[in-house]
């Protein structure tokens, strides 16, 4: 165990998903944890931390990697030195042990005071969590990266539910963007999420159209605190 | 700062929870906001500089000061 204080962890097992395990990590102000969160970093990471300029965003960025940390290096069976982080060309990470590539995958996602770290064996995935923040724009936003269908579900939606099925595609959206490693690389309104997942469904089966032999694994996670949801390939050339 | 960083400015200030003001050179990536917030903010300034930008261009922005370049550029 990597964390030798009285301080328990504040990250949990939060629930298991076809081969992957995800672990809710509580986000809420508390220097005692963030101290020793920034103590487990190395040196990379904690450069990365001072840039971040809003003491929020360096608050859940530390407490995410240290709980990442944990994780990775208990499931690896190595020591926290031994591991560190590359980044692909669009800046999803990968963890190293003793700077080799690690048989692992994992991805992190974090919104207001809750964070998500899905990890697996599964080669690519992407996860994404979402508090249901109140906003006024949410078919404006939409606009920018919702298919014609799922902006045709939220126009339909009531006052109650908008921010409900907002953040449910957002999340589904964004989990499969992550999952890719591209970003918004990908047009994101020509990604289309499956017919079965926008009458309600919580699981479905996505091909993006530049990868037809490619099947990805969606998985809508969303419960009453936040939208969420897990995206991997099932099938790989 | 040119009349499109201070509108950027504006436009920052009033729509984006930040604890610190916008500076031109440091990288977007840095600031560290929501993607939810990343595509309202970009929406605005589609809307504030008639831009018709779709969300994957937004990526080639790095800085607030490449925004601003490219929204000169294009006549403010």
């Amino acid at each position: 165990m990597l964390i030798t204080t009285t301080e328990p962890p504040w990250w949990g097992r939060w629930r298991e998903a076809d081969g992957a395990t995800i672990l809710h990590v509580d986000l809420s102000a508390y220097a005692a944890r963030d101290a020793l969160a920034v103590a487990l970093l190395d040196e990379a990471e904690q450069a990365r931390r001072r840039r971040l300029l809003a003491a929020r965003a360096r608050r859940e960025f530390a407490l995410c990697r240290a709980a990442l940390r944990v994780v990775l290096a208990e499931r690896l069976g190595c020591d926290n030195s031994q591991l560190s982080f590359g980044y692909l060309e669009h800046g999803k990470p990968f963890a190293r042990v003793d700077g080799r590539r690690a048989a692992i995958d994992f991805n992190v996602s974090h919104s207001g005071l809750h964070g998500l770290i899905a990890v697996g064996e599964h080669a690519q995935i992407g996860l994404d969590v979402e508090e249901r923040r109140p906003r006024k724009d949410f078919e404006g936003i939409g606009s920018l990266v919702f298919s014609t269908a799922e902006r045709q579900l939220l126009a339909a939606a009531d006052d109650r539910s908008e921010s409900q099925v907002f953040y449910r595609l957002w999340s589904l959206k964004e989990a499969l963007i992550k999952a890719i490693g591209t970003g918004f690389s990908l047009a994101p309104t020509g990604i289309e999420l499956p017919a079965a997942m926008l009458r309600g469904a919580r699981s479905g089966e996505y091909r993006f159209a530049h990868l037809p032999a490619e099947t990805w694994k969606l998985i809508d996670l969303g419960e009453r605190r936040f939208a969420a949801a897990l995206a991997y390939p099932v099938t790989l050339p | 700062m040119s009349n499109t960083a201070d509108r950027l400015g504006t436009l920052i200030r009033d729509n984006l929870d930040l604890d610190h003001d916008p500076d031109l050179d440091v990288k977007f990536s840095d600031v560290a906001i929501s993607s939810v917030e990343a595509v309202a903010f970009f929406k605005l300034v589609n809307e504030e500089f008639s831009l018709g930008l779709a969300a994957e261009e937004c990526r080639q922005f790095e800085t607030l000061r490449q925004l601003v370049d490219f929204i000169d550029a294009r006549g403010g």
